[in-house]
């Protein structure tokens, strides 16, 4: 496959190679540095998309290339589908090795890209088709002009999987406007999330489980832990850290919570992902963005905060990295002083389940026969039954529940 | 007043002859539209109601017409311009696009220019090359400036009105073509129409057509064509080039994912070129196919009237277009 040049804030329109990190013919897993590229903000360091293995470097050091420009050609490295039938990667100069766009284009139009080695041309509806229902465009046949597969191509394949045709894209339900309203469009985020909330809803069979929990240890660990992870680490911990830490613990208890359903060449497959990966849903004018904290397993709260702010900051200022859209198995969504007491929220397409998290109040509860009151909130945890049953969506709950009331909460 | 079918021409005169009752500041200018009511009789009777200060005949002189409606603008009237063939155009364009469309913006917005200027024109009448031009891709690019196209009595009668209560500078784009095309109005009521803002004049899901003026009604039998191939194409009239407002036509390409513009100009600079840029930027994701688009050849309308028929749009050759796509 192609390593291109991916979009790494959202001003950048060309990068140059600093430096490779890795040779070719070297192994690499996945999300290790490859490449260091400098863009129009700042050197960057370009992880490996997958456990690859480097086959040959397309654009050597001091190489500028545009977004989607081709910087090496990579190889799955446990698949040896590629390797077996070429001679093993050798390592080779770059400008020799790699193949001009001319021999490219000397392949037969119309033969599945996955022979080739050619780009598949797609049109844009139906290159976003093929990446909501998990097809490989590589191994359609385009009934359009110079083997553009079209939509109808992609919608043939995912009936020929078996899949059902998708609920017809072409024909939305749509509103009438009374002769007094404003009709205008709308923005590309809120379109964006119209679109993935809609393909959750039609696609991930999810239920919700519910628990109210007290918050009273985190109140005494942000009085008594706040000022000193503060002065460690520049950030003082929000609520919101401390319900990833409680997360992060949980899940590293109940690793089934993580895992995630994706198809390969038509059929399910589980994904175990080896590190916590949480998703924040972090709330902007028009709409929402999700970025993905990493590897949150055994990470301090000063840690969290930082991550969690450097994100958030991330997401307003419009620069996301190329790491706040890896995938993630569970989000986070916290409503935090907003007006809801409980709420469900829906799971992000590619997730397993996600948190959602009312506002803190004070309740009557009854406790060992005696009535007090407490401050807690609600927390609501949707779920994809595919993937996670009641038994075992109640069982993260009720630990994660626990983990909340009664921490252990320290500095660490 | 009631509702009643009127033609496009009777459309253009009952809206002005309304607006001229309404303020006393409105006059109109042109060459031939005194007594004899102008050579498409567009200002009949105007003469006779309002008499010759109001309703004044111009030497053949645009350049000088056109410019003295700027000095009556920035004087406190409202005054009407019209050109006998939007290819006359070319005569006055300087007094457009340096003198009408920037007064507002030079002088800080101390002055305003509530100014119409209404261009007549339109090929398929065998008036050959200098008189069958429609225009809009001259001004097109030229800020200051509003440019509409109405493809209908009703959008003829409630642009006009509109845009003579506008206080900036609008140009009409108005077809001879269309002049005898009939259609239901509400005249002698308020009923003003946008001056932005295309509108669908028939809904479909396959392929998304947008047209102007007299394109308009070659889009819609374009898609009575494709009706019968199982096709259903949506029509949408553009009405509004400058401030162009594409986002329903984005809408509408969501849904078809296929989009076809036709216009009687040459392809190069046309407003087809700009729906196409526009919405790509907003529907990239959705287009299942290139947008095409259907125009005049790159050479000047050619009088021997079967290559004037060969040149311009057929419903044929528009539905021909959209096949090519879905």
């Amino acid at each position: 496959m192609d390593f291109l040049v991916p979009k790494l804030s959202a001003t950048m329109e060309s990068a140059t190679v600093l430096r490779w990190l890795k040779q070719p013919g070297q192994s690499v897993r996945m999300g290790e540095a490859l490449v260091e590229l400098e863009t129009d903000k700042a050197a960057i360091e370009v992880e490996a998309p997958a456990d690859v293995t480097l086959a040959a470097i397309v654009a050597p050091e001091g190489t500028k290339l545009p977004i989607g420009g081709t910087l090496a050609r990579l190889e799955p490295a446990s698949g040896a589908v590629l390797a077996a039938s070429a001679p093993a990667a050798k390592p080779a100069t770059p400008s020799k090795s790699a193949p001009t766009p001319a021999a490219q284009r000397a392949a037969p139009a119309a033969a599945p890209a996955a022979q080739t080695g050619a780009r598949q041309l797609a049109s844009p509806l139906a290159r976003r088709l093929a990446g909501t229902h998990g097809i490989d465009l590589a191994r359609l046949s385009g009934s359009g002009p110079r083997g553009r597969v079209r939509k109808r191509d992609v919608l043939a394949a995912v009936e020929a999987r078996g899949g059902t045709r998708p609920a017809a894209p072409a024909a939305p339900v749509t509103a009438r406007a009374p002769a007094s309203a404003i009709v205008e469009g709308f923005s590309a985020m809120r379109l964006g999330v119209a679109e993935t909330v809609a393909l959750s809803r039609r696609t991930i069979p999810s239920f919700s489980l519910d628990r109210w929990v007290e918050t009273g240890a985190i109140e005494h660990a942000r009085i008594a832990f706040g000022p000193g992870i503060e002065r460690a680490s520049g950030v003082r911990p929000t609520v919101t850290d401390y319900l990833l830490q409680a997360m992060a613990d949980s899940l590293r208890a109940q690793p089934a919570m993580l895992d995630l359903w994706t198809e390969v060449e038509g059929r399910p497959r589980r994904v175990s992902p080896a590190t916590i990966d949480i998703g924040l849903v972090v709330a902007l004018e028009e709409g929402m963005m999700i970025p993905v904290l990493r590897d949150l397993g055994g990470k301090s709260l000063g840690e969290i905060a930082r991550l969690r702010r450097d994100a958030v900051q991330r997401v307003r200022a419009g620069r996301l990295l190329a790491s706040d859209s890896a995938p993630a198995s569970i989000a986070l969504s916290n409503l935090g002083r907003g007006g809801a007491d409980r709420f469900d929220a829906i799971i992000n397409p590619g997730q397993a389940s996600i948190l959602a998290v009312g506002r803190e109040h004070e309740r009557v509860i009854a406790r060992g026969g005696a009535i007090l009151v407490a401050k807690g909130f609600h927390i609501t945890l949707s779920v994809d039954h595919r993937l996670i049953d009641g038994v075992r969506g109640a069982a993260f709950l009720g630990a994660l529940a626990e983990r909340i009331e009664f921490g252990p909460w320290t500095a660490e | 007043m009631a509702v009643q079918e009127i033609t496009y021409r009777e459309a253009i005169v009952a809206a002005l002859t309304e607006e001229m009752r309404r303020d006393p500041k409105t006059l109109i200018m042109g060459e031939d539209i005194g007594p004899s009511g102008g050579p498409f009789k567009t200002c009949q009777g105007l003469y006779e109601e309002f008499g010759a200060a109001r309703v004044r005949d111009t030497p053949i002189a645009e350049t000088g017409f056109v410019g003295a409606a700027l000095g009556l603008a920035l004087t406190g009237y409202r005054p009407i311009a019209e050109i006998m063939f939007s290819d006359f155009l070319g005569v006055c364009f300087d007094q457009i696009v340096n003198g009408i469309a920037k007064h507002r913006f030079m002088s800080g917005a101390q002055s305003t220019v509530p100014l119409v200027i209404r261009a007549i024109g339109g090929g398929g009448l065998r008036f050959g090359a200098q008189h069958s031009q429609t225009g809009e891709s001259w001004v097109l690019s030229v800020p200051g400036l509003k440019i509409v196209c109405p493809s209908s009595p009703a959008e003829a009668y409630g642009m006009l009105k509109s845009a003579i209560r506008d206080d900036n500078p609008v140009l009409i784009f108005e077809h001879k073509g269309l002049l005898s095309s009939k259609g239901e109005v509400e005249t002698g009521a308020e009923r003003l129409l946008p001056l932005t803002g295309s509108r669908v004049l028939r809904p479909g899901t396959d392929a998304t057509i947008v047209a102007s003026l007299a394109m308009v009604p070659r889009a819609l039998g374009a898609a009575d064509l494709l009706q019968a191939d199982g096709i259903a194409a949506e029509v949408i009239d553009i009405r509004a080039l400058r401030p162009m407002d594409t986002s329903a036509i984005a809408e509408s390409v969501r849904k078809t994912s296929i989009l076809v513009t036709v216009e009687e100009q040459t392809q190069v600079g046309g407003w087809g070129a700009e729906v196409v840029a526009q919405v790509t930027q907003q529907a990239f994701d959705y287009l299942d196919a290139p947008p095409a688009r259907v125009t005049l050849p790159e050479y000047p309308l050619p009088f021997s009237p079967p290559l004037e028929d060969a040149a311009l749009p057929t419903p044929e050759s528009i539905a021909a277009a959209v096949k090519a796509l879905v």
